[in-house]
Formats: structure tokens, C-alpha cells, sequence
């Protein structure tokens, strides 16, 4: 094996690890804003049952 | 290059610290790559001289475009180069083929900065492989971009400064000066017009490279102490820097190499300075090459991605690009829907294909650009509105802006028109994708928040 060899590898490695963070964190992202969104969702479900219940 | 639409609120918050020389670093920083790749096809379609004439040509060209977009540029209650302009004097239609014409323009310039780095790399060794090279710079300088940890301001000046020092440098080392140690073969190594005028209209379209991009220094205007000042200025210095340079990397590399060579090259200051046989220019160059592509390809992952953000967040494109990253603030999901694109244009090698196609959508730009300086000066002539600039000569510098640029698309179409066919063909579904799917969900609020406060309803409403 020589040294262009290990560049090749070397930067096909470093490709897919580049490529993997950038997903994961792309991934991490929407699932929090998700997260996010349905806790908002719930906490407007309980207010409007709240205020349902003050009405009454 | 261009920055994306602000919003009202932090415009009001844009620190005005920009002066001319800051200008002129944004404006050659990432346009400079073009003396390194790319023009040398200007040769290759028209011969050596048509290449000359080109570049020249092509200067007055940009000169036009400077004048008018800082005109208009100033007036626009926001930045956003000539996609706000389109906003406010064409409406939704041309903002978003503006808009796309300039993701594109970014995205094909980045991939042929990547290309040109992959074959670098590959040049030092044969064994070295183009294409992970080439996907890993991509790849690396997204993530930079994702993490909203662009290159900043000075480190592009930094940049900026070497590579056109590395140019001095191989004019230097080939003692040009001297007709007894000379290294410059013009006679010899030229090969004139061999073409004809169609070569002289070819090269035109080509020229292009030298300067793609400088109109975006007009994008500053937000953040200059004085707009009226620095940003003709610097933009003018920054063309002067263009062409003194164009002309030295013509002049140093039609000397240096011979005419069949350096048309078909990928990196002709490079093959330039590899032809001088002094290791030290070769080094210079090998170095400049790199740093002029990746600080290239840096800015153009951040503007288009920018840009598409724009389109989203003026709900020209479905609103969920124009999300921030929560922690890194960029435009993450603009920067991976994008990221596959340049990608595939990437991994085909094919720079002349990408560079083509990166010219024509700037050339499409430009003519709008002259469209709109019509209908500024008809909705708001001189006197009505405040200006910080006035472009001279009006109405024929939009008239003469516009006749090089037609000559520019026809010359491009002599090699390239089934590019030419092709790109004209996308821009055009993509239209018909708007108007029947899009253009209802236009939040004509949203879309011209800025103007509407400052202006009121534009005339095309």
C-alpha cells in the first residue's frame, strides 16, 4: 500500500465521518423541533381545557 | 457575494462598518477563483485573442451592472442583491427565477471549486483519486457552513491578498521585464483568432468567469458608512483588480503555455506556473489555486444557501427552508437540501459542463437586471425617490449592458446549446411549477414587508 492509497482511504473514511455528522445532527435537529411542537400542541390542548373548565 | 434578505428587524440592528476597502474584499474574494479555472475556456472557444478582447468586453459589461445595481441597490429597503429587486419592480414570477437563476449560479460555482481542488490534488500524484477529494471538500465546507462558522470578513481578505500576490508572483518569475530572459512566448504560443468574430461572441459568454459575482459588493450596502461612497468605489477598485488581474493571467499563461494546451486546462495558472520549472512559482500556485477554490466554494455554499432561505422565508418556496439551525443559526436545512446538487455536478468532473451552466443563469440574471433598471427609473424617476447613487448614462447603459449580454448567451450557445436549451428548459417548468403550485400559498404581507413600510404598494400590484 502507498502513500496515494492511504490518502484515498483516508479521505473516503473522512467522507463518510463528515457525511455522518452532518446527519446526525440534521436528524437530532428535526427531532427536537418535533419535540418542541408537540409540547406546544399539549400545552395548548391544556390550556384550552382549562379554560373550558373556567367557563363552565 | 450577495447576502441573504434581512428582515426589518435586524436590519434596523446591521452595524455600519464597512468602508471601500471591506467592499472590495467581499467583491474580489470569491470572484478572484475565476483567474485560476474556468476562464481559460474563453481560449478554447475563440483562440487567444478573442480571449483578450473578451475579458475587455466583458469589463464594460460588469462596469454597466455595478453602476445600475447600486443605484437600485441603495433605494431597496432590503439587501438581497437583484432577487429584492425583483420583489419590488417585477414581482413574484421574476423574484423567483431571480432567485433560482442565483442558487444556481452559486451552486455550479461551487462544484467547479471542488472539481479544480479534486484534480489538483490528483495532479501531484496520479494515484490520488479526484473523487473523494472532491466530495470531501464539499462535504467539510458545508459542515463549516452548517455550524454558521463561515469564513469571516478577514480571513477572506487574508485569502484574497495571497492568491493575488501568487499571481504577481508567476508574472514576476517569468522576468517579463527583461526580452533576453523573457519566459513569455506570445508569438509562438498564441494562436490569434482562429474562429473569427463567432470566437470573439464565444469568448465573450466565457469572459464571464473573470468577474461573476463582483455585482455582489452592491449587497454591502447595510452595513456601509457610507454607501454612496464605498460601495461604487469598491466595486470599481474591485473591477480594476478583476481586469489588472484577467490581463496578467492572460498575458502569463497564453505566453507560458501554448493555446491547444491551455484551452482544455483545468487549472491554468497552475499549468502556468508548472511551465516556468521553478519549484517555488509552482508551489505559489498550487497554493493560490487551492485557497482562491476552497475560499470560492466557502462563499457560495453560505450565499446559496442564503438565498434559498430568501425564497423560502418570502414564501416563494415552501416555508421550511428559511428555519435556523437552533444553536448554529444557519440556514441548515437550505445548506443539506442543496448539498446533493452541487454533489452530483461535482462527482461528473465535468467543469466546462458546470461552469456553463453557472454562467448562464448569471447572464440571465444580468439581462433582468437591465429589465429592472427600466422600470425602476419609469416607477421612480430621479427625483422622486432618494438615491445614494445615480447610474450615468441611462437609457443606454441598460441598452449596451443588455447587447453583450445577448452576445454572451449566443456565444455560449455556439458549443454549449444544449446546455443553453436545457437550463432555459428548467427555469421554465420550474415557472409553471410556481404559477400552478406555488404562487397561492404567496403571503403578499410577508413578501414585501420591508417595502410596504417604507413604500407603500408597488405599481405592479
Amino acid at each position: 500500500m502507498n502513500i496515494a492509497d492511504i490518502c484515498n482511504i483516508t479521505a473516503w473514511v473522512l467522507c463518510v465521518v463528515v457525511a455522518f455528522l452532518l446527519l446526525r445532527d440534521f436528524v437530532r435537529t428535526e427531532i427536537h423541533f418535533l419535540q418542541e411542537k408537540k409540547e406546544q400542541a399539549e400545552q395548548a390542548a391544556e390550556q384550552e381545557g382549562s379554560e373550558d373548565g373556567t367557563a363552565e | 457575494m450577495e447576502q441573504p434578505n434581512k428582515k426589518p428587524a435586524e436590519k434596523n440592528s446591521i452595524r455600519r462598518v464597512l468602508g471601500p476597502i471591506h467592499v472590495w474584499a467581499l467583491g474580489v474574494g470569491i470572484v478572484l477563483v475565476g483567474e485560476f479555472m474556468g476562464w481559460n475556456l474563453t481560449i478554447k472557444q475563440g483562440g487567444s485573442i478573442a480571449a483578450l478582447l473578451g475579458l475587455w468586453v466583458m469589463s464594460m459589461m460588469y462596469v454597466g451592472q455595478v453602476m445600475m445595481v447600486s443605484e437600485m441597490a441603495t433605494v431597496m429597503p432590503e439587501a438581497g442583491g437583484q432577487y429584492t429587486m425583483a420583489k419590488y419592480l417585477l414581482g413574484p414570477l421574476a423574484a423567483f427565477n431571480v432567485g433560482l437563476m442565483l442558487v444556481f449560479e452559486y451552486a455550479m460555482l461551487e462544484a467547479g471549486d471542488v472539481i479544480v481542488v479534486g484534480q489538483l490534488l490528483n495532479s501531484l500524484n496520479p494515484d490520488i483519486q479526484i473523487l473523494p477529494f472532491t466530495i470531501l471538500t464539499l462535504l467539510v465546507l458545508a459542515f463549516i457552513n452548517y455550524r454558521g462558522a463561515q469564513a469571516t470578513l478577514t480571513l477572506n481578505f487574508v485569502i484574497t491578498a495571497v492568491a493575488f500576490t501568487c499571481v504577481i508572483v508567476l508574472l514576476i518569475s517569468t522576468n517579463f521585464y527583461d526580452p533576453q530572459a523573457t519566459l513569455i512566448q506570445l508569438k509562438e504560443l498564441t494562436n490569434g483568432l482562429p474562429y473569427g468574430p463567432l470566437g470573439i461572441m464565444a469568448a465573450i459568454g466565457y469572459s464571464c468567469w473573470f468577474f461573476l459575482g463582483i455585482e455582489g459588493t452592491a449587497m454591502a450596502a447595510d452595513e456601509c458608512r457610507s454607501p454612496a461612497r464605498s460601495i461604487p468605489l469598491g466595486a470599481i477598485v474591485g473591477l480594476s483588480t478583476l481586469l489588472i488581474g484577467g490581463t496578467i493571467t492572460w498575458f502569463v499563461c497564453s505566453g507560458l503555455i501554448p493555446a491547444g494546451e491551455l484551452g482544455p486546462s483545468v487549472y491554468p495558472l497552475y499549468d502556468a506556473a508548472l511551465a516556468t520549472g521553478k519549484l517555488f512559482v509552482a508551489i505559489a500556485l498550487f497554493v493560490g489555486s487551492i485557497l482562491a477554490c476552497l475560499a470560492s466554494a466557502n462563499g457560495c455554499i453560505n450565499d446559496a444557501s442564503n438565498a434559498w432561505a430568501a425564497l423560502s422565508r418570502d414564501t416563494l418556496l415552501p416555508n421550511v427552508f428559511a428555519k435556523e439551525h437552533p444553536k448554529y443559526k444557519s440556514h441548515y436545512r437550505a445548506i443539506i437540501f442543496l448539498l446533493p446538487i452541487s454533489l452530483a455536478f461535482a462527482m461528473t468532473g465535468l467543469l466546462d459542463q458546470v461552469v456553463t451552466f453557472s454562467i448562464f443563469s448569471a447572464l440571465m440574471v444580468y439581462l433582468l437586471t437591465c429589465v429592472m433598471m427600466y422600470r425602476f427609473r419609469k416607477m421612480y424617476p430621479l427625483g422622486t425617490v432618494k438615491r445614494s447613487f445615480v447610474a450615468p448614462l441611462f437609457p443606454l447603459l441598460p441598452a449596451v449592458v443588455a447587447v453583450i449580454v445577448v452576445c454572451g448567451l449566443f456565444g455560449l450557445h455556439l458549443n454549449y446549446g444544449i446546455n443553453l436549451i436545457s437550463g432555459a428548459v428548467f427555469y421554465l417548468l420550474a415557472s409553471i411549477w410556481f404559477l400552478k403550485r406555488r404562487a397561492k400559498f404567496i403571503d403578499q404581507d410577508r413578501f414585501l414587508e420591508a417595502g410596504l413600510k417604507q413604500w407603500g404598494k408597488p405599481k405592479w400590484m
